[in-house]
């Protein structure tokens, strides 16, 4: 992306040229993802965007606590109870509050603080949230003096903003005096506090995407006052990150603290796009998870619905092909002559086959007379051989023997050897003939049998064609009998055929619903992929520019920060810089590193230092910087194990206050007497309520 | 040498040695031994003899038998029916029908009777003169009061001799030989009378013609009359 998307007005502010961004993103996009991709849509994204960039030039106001007061009632371990009067000044540059011990109420001092500046007493030990019933917190913004005032009444918090210092009692001095807010209720406090802050320190709401506890729906969070109150705080163990704990460092919250106090150039466009490009890629994604599987379910509904469907036709379809063969067998109007051609059929059939059953027997008698026939014609054959033997020998009428002359007679003479009679002599050509004719008649046996054999196929043909004309008749006869009722819809028939209907109309309603929201889905997701591709585009192009526009101000902060690394020894640090998202970025001997990847905790406390005190530098000049200069520090160098470390730290402190004490303020809370080297001896506070803090 | 001719483009129905052969072993098997009946026929031949059998009707009755397979099966299961089968098993009688049927005598080994007054008769001169001139069966009738004469056999020793080896050289000879000892074994402890009344309940046989054939049972009466006595299908080889 070239300056030609920028013009340079009169004021010397840059402001962009919007066709020109467009221009350059449509141009950046492939071929063919510019068939889907509309400039109008590009323009439509740009459109969208406050690119004017206007809080350049301001600078926030130096915040710096005149006083703290608070009032409440102590119960200690003993059960005595004590009241709280506790009454601190505090001057600019390095204060430290220093009592040698450990759970005295150091850091709740600290805390006390917070809560009037924020509203949130979330940090308090439980008993001290109890003790402190009233708050007086006296407090600049560069000249302008402000007081707030909180009071627990009946268990509620109350909170009064008025200008110049104020220590009455709060209802007292909301009778008397006008006040900026007053407000009732733990939220409504937060909210008027930071509606204050922001307006005076000029600080805007950046956004982050978070999802809910639970892994619930995605949330769009603000920065809150609190959340932008991290900078301006060193909690117990701060040296472990750089501007936000682990609970707090979600959504880049500590790039968008930065993006603020840094004053980085495009912030709230690139905030803004970046937010939406992540809702919409998440969006995409549980689109297409839900569109995956509400495919799947809608897929299965219509299946199912289909099957539905289906079922409900193949009723139908049994209903009417029932009603179909009534009416085939009512005819298309003829029952009565089917049923008359169906009887005359089934006797003709029934006659046809008592003749062939008659031919049949008859064949078989046949068959069996000539088979007893060549049966007859085989045993005389072996008979009269068998016999030859056996000669007449005696007279069967007169009971006579027979001579042997009579004997001869016959054999010479061929006269019967009984009678008298000419008497021929069957030969054995005459059992010849007879086997010859045997054989004839089994042949005419055989010839027989494939007769019978075709009449038997022919009467089981029959016999089916009977059994068929046997079944339909009885059905023909019932609906002749019937009437044309038979043949028509029975009405159980009727309404089963109306509630299939019905069903299948419901079955294909719901199906062209499903199919539609199938349809529909699609588009949505390839909508929002092009919409996600192009705010993507758009915010790397106004990055390049907020880069651009970015660069004097970090090549500032690495000044300031590699200065003071240098007066407190962290010169390691060779280079530090911010991203247009806020992301710090720093080298380290010529390396780049992160700030969690510095393993000496000292070292990352000097750097820390360095930094922040950069930042509340760069917040002092025009146009550079936003910070309010002003910064608590709770227990610093916990990390310091070695008291000689302490004592360089402690020095470190003294060197920021002599050089930039009237820049900045920093309080710190500890329990070393170390520290009490770190600021000028009147800025050194001890306990109020020995040995207790207050 | 048989009496009978014939000229080979004409074939008798009869065959004088075929039915000879076959009454002569139904003679033999049947007849009894003489007794002091015999003292007083005017009819006893005046040759040895070694059995005899009587009357013509009783002969006529088993012949009908021995060639009417169908009608055997029927009456032998009427005859368990009735009780009249002695104490034969149940499974030997089913066994044999069923052998009897599955072997397809009724079709292949029936031979057409014909029937007279008192159903099935045939005449049996030929035969008669057949059997006498050879010396086997004499037959005589005794004259009765008021009565017709009864015709008796008188078996021969040669008559016994001839149906041995009858048997024992002819095939026809042998099967005859066991279906008559089946028929002796089954029916001979009926009279006479008892088999004419057992083939006169078949309306078949009764309404058959003067002379005319006697026809067979069929297949369906003679299973369905199985099935009803001993209770259980007939299965064999349809027809």
């Amino acid at each position: 992306m070239s300056n030609s998307m920028t013009q340079n007005d009169d004021s010397n502010s840059d402001q962009f040229d919007l066709d020109a961004l467009v221009s350059n993103v449509y141009n950046s996009f492939r071929p063919s993802s510019r068939e889907r991709i509309s400039r109008e849509a590009i323009a439509q994204v740009v459109a969208e965007l406050d690119l004017s960039d206007q809080a350049l030039n301001n600078r926030a106001p130096r915040l710096r606590i005149h006083k703290l007061h608070f009032t409440g009632e102590k119960r200690l371990r003993d059960g005595t109870i004590k009241p709280i009067n506790y009454n601190q000044p505090f001057a600019p540059g390095v204060n430290v509050v220093l009592i040698e011990d450990n759970d005295v109420g150091k850091s709740s001092i600290m805390k006390t603080i917070k809560f009037a500046l924020t509203g949130d007493n979330s940090d308090y030990d439980a008993d001290v949230r109890k003790w402190i019933t009233g708050i007086w917190l006296v407090f600049a913004l560069d000249q302008r003096l402000y007081t707030i005032l909180l009071d627990m009444i009946d268990d509620e918090l109350q909170a009064v903003l008025v200008p110049g210092e104020e220590l009455r009692p709060i209802a007292e001095v909301v009778e008397a005096v006008s006040f900026i807010f007053s407000v009732t209720g733990a939220d409504q406090v937060k909210a008027a506090l930071k509606e204050f802050f922001f307006q005076n320190l000029g600080l805007t709401a950046l956004s982050w995407n978070q999802r809910e506890a639970g892994g619930g729906d995605l949330a769009e969070r603000s920065t809150s006052w609190l959340t932008y109150f991290q900078a301006l705080l060193f909690a117990d163990g701060g040296h472990q990150y750089l501007i936000c704990d682990a609970q707090h460092a979600t959504g880049n919250q500590d790039g968008l603290i930065l993006s603020t106090f840094l004053n980085l150039s495009l912030a709230e466009p690139l905030n803004r796009l970046g937010i939406e490009s992540s809702r919409t890629r998440r969006t995409m994604q549980e689109e297409r998870s839900i569109s995956d599987q509400e495919q799947r379910t809608i897929s299965d509904k219509i299946a199912e619905l289909q099957k539905t469907s289906q079922t409900a036709r193949e009723i139908i379809s049994v209903i009417t092909q029932a009603q179909r063969v009534r009416r085939t067998s009512f005819g298309s109007s003829e029952p009565v002559q089917q049923l008359t051609e169906a009887r005359q059929e089934l006797a003709a059939k029934s006659a046809e086959r008592l003749r062939l059953e008659q031919e049949r027997d008859s064949l078989t008698g046949q068959i069996k007379r000539v088979r007893s026939a060549a049966r007859r014609y085989r045993e005389q054959a072996a008979l009269a051989l068998h016999f030859t033997g056996l000669t007449v020998s005696l007279c069967p009428n007169c009971d006579t023997p027979v001579s042997t002359d009579a004997v001869t007679r016959e054999q010479s003479t061929h006269e019967c050897r009984l009678c008298g009679t000419p008497a021929t002599v069957a030969g054995e050509d005459e059992i010849a003939a007879l086997e010859s004719v045997a054989d004839q008649a089994e042949q005419e046996v055989l010839y027989l049998e494939r007769g019978r054999t075709a009449i038997g196929e022919k009467l089981a043909e029959l016999r089916r064609r009977i059994e068929a004309l046997e079944s339909q008749i009885p059905i023909v006869e019932q609906t002749v009998g019937s009437g044309i009722d038979q043949a028509l819809p029975t009405e159980e028939e009727n309404a089963e055929h109306e509630r299939q209907l019905i069903e299948i109309g419901r079955c294909q309603g719901e199906i062209a619903v499903l199919q539609a929201q199938l349809s529909v889905r699609e588009p949505d997701i390839e909508a929002m992929d092009s919409r996600a591709r192009i705010i993507e585009k758009v915010r790397d192009a106004i990055k390049e520019e907020a880069a651009r526009r970015n660069a004097p101000r970090m090549e500032r902060l690495s000044v300031l920060t590699q200065e003071l690394a240098r007066q407190i020894g962290a010169e390691s640090i060779s280079d530090l810089s911010c991203t247009p998202l806020g992301k710090v970025q720093m080298r380290k001997h010529g390396e780049q590193v992160h700030f969690t990847g510095i393993r000496n905790e000292g070292e990352r406390l000097r750097i820390k230092l360095a930094f922040f005190t950069a930042m509340m530098r760069l917040g002092r000049e025009p146009g550079l910087g936003r910070h309010p200069g002003f910064l608590l520090i709770d227990q610093p160098g916990s990390g310091e194990m070695v008291p000689d470390d302490f004592q360089e730290l402690a020095a470190i402190f003294r060197q920021i206050d002599r050089n930039h004490g009237d820049e900045m303020q920093i309080i710190c809370f500890t329990a070393r007497p170390q520290f009490s080297a770190a600021t000028e001896p009147a800025k050194v506070y001890g306990a109020q309520a020995l040995p207790y803090a207050f | 040498m048989s009496n009978q001719r014939f000229i080979l483009d004409s074939i008798p129905e009869r065959f004088v040695e075929v039915d000879a052969a076959r009454l002569l072993l139904i003679l033999v098997r049947f007849a009894r031994q003489p007794d002091t009946a015999l003292e007083s026929l005017q009819c006893l031949p005046a040759h040895e003899i070694v059995g005899y059998f009587t009357p013509e009707y009783y002969l006529q009755k088993l012949d009908f038998l021995l060639r009417y397979p169908g009608y055997f099966v029927y009456e032998l299961t009427e005859l368990y029916r009735l009780g009249r089968v002695g104490s034969v098993d149940r499974d030997e009688i089913t066994t044999l029908i069923r052998s009897i049927l599955l072997n397809n005598e009724p079709e292949l080994l029936t031979t057409p009777f014909r029937k007279f007054w008192r159903g099935a008769y045939e005449r049996l001169d030929d035969v008669e003169a057949w059997w006498y001139g050879r010396r086997l069966i004499y037959t005589g009738l005794e004259p009765r009061k008021g009565a017709r004469p009864q015709k008796y056999y008188f078996v021969s020793a040669l008559a016994l001799h001839e149906a041995d080896r009858l048997v024992a050289a002819v095939d026809h000879g042998r099967w005859y030989a066991d279906r008559i000892g089946l028929i002796y074994r089954f029916f001979g402890n009926l009279t006479p009378a008892e088999m004419m009344s057992l083939q006169y309940s078949h309306i078949g046989y009764r309404q058959a013609q003067i002379e005319g054939l006697i026809p067979d049972l069929s297949f369906p009466e003679i299973t369905a009359h199985f099935t009803a006595v001993f209770g259980a299908p007939l299965e064999f080889a349809d027809e």
